[in-house]
């Protein structure tokens, strides 16, 4: 299983404050990894920097081999916490532009996983409701095959039935040469997917630990867990 | 969706329950193939990765047989799947036993009252065939 | 990849444009039309006009003010969309999308400056196309490439030089200096960016003062040459008078030509040089 995601001593600040310190972090293919942590603890900066939406301070960021750049980019398929898709594309037209750019794109997978969810291609993504909106991004996103898949909050904003689609897609996808990285606050729904947990606090990795060892040697599930390390 | 889990405990020990008793009950017919790891664990709503561990117990304990490219097939050892669930029978009896006792009850008051529903009628008036037949309700 | 950035811009902005450009003929024509029905007393039915259309002098005049707003709009909106696809598409949410697409920086500022002069020089296109549809008949085109085409003789005759050639050296000039200024406009974009608050306020804050640095240099730089004109050499001085003298109007034309074109170049580079760096090094996006 090769080495997906690298992350050595990485540290980022900005506007004074430092976000990320002496951050480490490696994940390995075949892998479903849940970021867990309170907000603002640096798991949005850490997606945007392994994403080279940012440049860190310090430290390196390796993708499959690759500092952030047009190769990791055709490797990392993103699904950033908000509306990034242009509003007046139709849902078709993004499919197809999709596809023009990263020739991972599986757009029969997208279009069927868009029937299943009853979303019409022809709309204007400015009609629709904003869970649709999050259902389209998050179909484009997992219709690429990756070598890392990093998703923010995939869940949040659906309904759940959709959720249990989203889930089902995602275990759906597993393949042993690609990684998952979901960052969320609603652990339970998803802890029984998950392979490895990193609780993230204050800019550093405080745990990183396989969910079925947390089971067993703590006793609890990752959300119980979760709760009283980071109990207010 | 999904089958019924608690999160408290390691996923995959509670996913070698669920196939034991799929096997034993004969949900999984002896010689018969199982699905593949991703259907089941889609099916299950878990890590492919925490199925893949279940199912290698499983054939550990020689209740699976993985045929490299066939795929997986239950044992057709007859002996083996009656001892199982013999075992796994007894592991519920006795669960059984200890929950009545903490309701006070004493054994020839479960003896009696076994007999009761199995044979007559329940203490409360309902015919037995509902319980003996009761379906493996799972998702 | 940048062939395919291109595609998406000019498909984001080919509809708003033509839809623009359109009604700016449009309207030029409806001037031409109600100009005509109004005020040419040429036409053989203008006494019949007068009475069948007594509104006719106030149609021409609000359609002579419709079409001077059309043209404003086309100027407004050519310079709002140059802006707003640079900082929008690449500094706003959709940021998330272009820079997660496997394309350096200085592709997408391409992307987006190709497209920026192209609707440059297609708006001023329109705007003279229109231009002529209201003031032009046929009798007038004909004069005109007429007179064209003996200004053209002339020039050639007087300056031995055909007129075309150093018109297109004018257009070519201009065109690099278009390209300066939208990049000027990306650089001082990338500058308000680097804000935590307020970066609209300081874009604009930067265009002016990137604005305001250059004038600074083009002082110094004269103050310079003032001095090194001073403090040199009488035999020097001389022979660069000699020579300036001896330069007919066409070189003369031509060194002119060529400083703009450098200037206008070096500024190009340095402007681009900032916003592909600033890009690429420090993109924070919401």
């Amino acid at each position: 299983m090769a080495e997906l995601l690298r992350c050595e001593n990485v540290w980022k600040g900005y506007g004074g404050k430092q976000v990320l310190m002496d951050f480490n972090l490696q994940v390995d293919g075949g892998r479903i990894v849940g970021l867990l942590g309170p907000n603002g603890c640096g798991k949005t900066t850490f997606m945007k920097l392994v994403n080279g939406l940012l440049v860190p301070n310090q430290g390196q960021i390796l993708i499959d081999g690759y500092a952030p750049g047009p190769e990791s980019k055709a490797r990392v398929s993103y699904l950033p916490d908000a509306n990034y898709l242009p509003d007046w594309m139709k849902v078709e037209d993004l499919v197809v532009m999709v596809a023009d750019f990263f020739p991972d794109f599986d757009a029969a997978k997208a279009i069927a996983m868009l029937s299943d969810l009853k979303i019409s291609g022809l709309e204007r993504l400015k009609t629709l409701s904003k869970g649709t909106k999050e259902k389209v991004q998050l179909i484009l996103a997992m219709s690429r095959q990756a070598r890392l898949y990093m998703l923010d909050e995939p869940i949040g904003g659906v309904d759940p039935a959709a959720r249990d689609y989203i889930l089902n897609t995602i275990i759906g996808n597993y393949n042993e040469n690609a990684a998952v990285i979901i960052s969320t606050h609603l652990i339970m729904d998803i802890e029984q997917v998950l392979d490895e947990a990193v609780f993230l606090n204050n800019g550093q990795v405080m745990l990183h630990k396989s969910v079925d060892a947390i089971r067993e040697e703590d006793g609890k599930s990752v959300d119980d867990l979760f709760r009283e390390v980071f109990r207010c | 969706m999904g089958w019924q889990l608690n999160k408290n405990q390691p996923i995959y020990l509670q996913l070698v329950a669920e196939l034991q008793s799929r096997i034993v009950s004969g949900v999984y017919r002896p010689g018969g193939k199982i699905d593949a790891v991703r259907d089941l664990a889609a099916e299950a709503a878990v890590n492919p990765n925490t199925m893949q561990r279940a199912l290698a117990e499983l054939e550990q304990s020689g209740l699976l047989r993985a045929e490299r490219t066939a795929g997986r097939f239950v044992t057709e050892d007859a002996e083996l799947i009656a001892s199982v669930r013999r075992n796994l029978a007894q592991e519920k009896i006795n669960a059984f036993m200890w929950d009545m006792s903490t309701l006070g009850y004493r054994r020839e008051e479960i003896t009696a009252l076994m007999r009761e529903t199995v044979e007559g009628e329940a203490p409360d008036g309902a015919p037995p065939k509902e319980i003996m037949e009761g379906e493996r309700t799972h998702g | 990849m940048l062939t395919k950035l291109l595609k998406y811009e000019f498909r984001a902005t080919a509809r708003l444009f033509g839809l623009c450009y359109l009604g700016t003929l449009g309207a030029a024509l409806l001037l031409r039309i109600m100009a005509t029905l109004a005020w040419d007393h040429t036409w053989e039915y203008s006494s019949q006009m007068e009475q069948l259309f007594p509104m006719r002098d106030v149609a021409a005049g609000m359609s002579g003010a419709l079409y001077a707003i059309m043209i404003a709009a086309v100027v407004v909106l050519t310079f709002i969309v140059i802006l707003q696809r640079f900082y929008k598409n690449l500094l706003g949410g959709e940021g998330y999308l272009m820079h997660t697409l496997p394309v350096r920086p200085w592709e997408h500022i391409t992307a987006k400056l190709i497209a920026a002069v192209v609707w440059s020089v297609l708006s001023t296109i329109v705007i003279f196309l229109s231009l002529f549809v209201v003031g032009m008949d046929l009798k007038l085109i004909r004069e005109l490439f007429a007179d064209l085409l003996a200004f053209s003789w002339y020039f050639q005759a007087e300056f031995h030089f055909p007129l075309i050639v150093a018109a297109g050296e004018l257009i070519f000039v201009l065109l690099v200096s278009t390209v300066a200024s939208v990049l000027q406009i990306y650089a001082a974009i990338m500058l308000g960016h680097q804000a935590q608050k307020h970066k609209i306020a300081l874009a604009v804050g930067a265009y002016f003062g990137i604005g305001m640095v250059l004038n600074v240099a083009m002082s110094i730089l004269l103050n310079v040459l003032f001095v090194i004109v001073e403090a040199a050499p009488d035999s020097l001085l001389d022979a660069v008078g000699a020579f300036l003298e001896n330069l007919s109007v066409m070189q003369a034309y031509h060194l002119v030509i060529l400083f703009m074109l450098l200037f206008n170049l070096i500024l190009s580079v340095l402007f681009f040089v900032m916003t592909e760096r600033l890009m690429r090094r420090n993109l924070n996006l919401e």
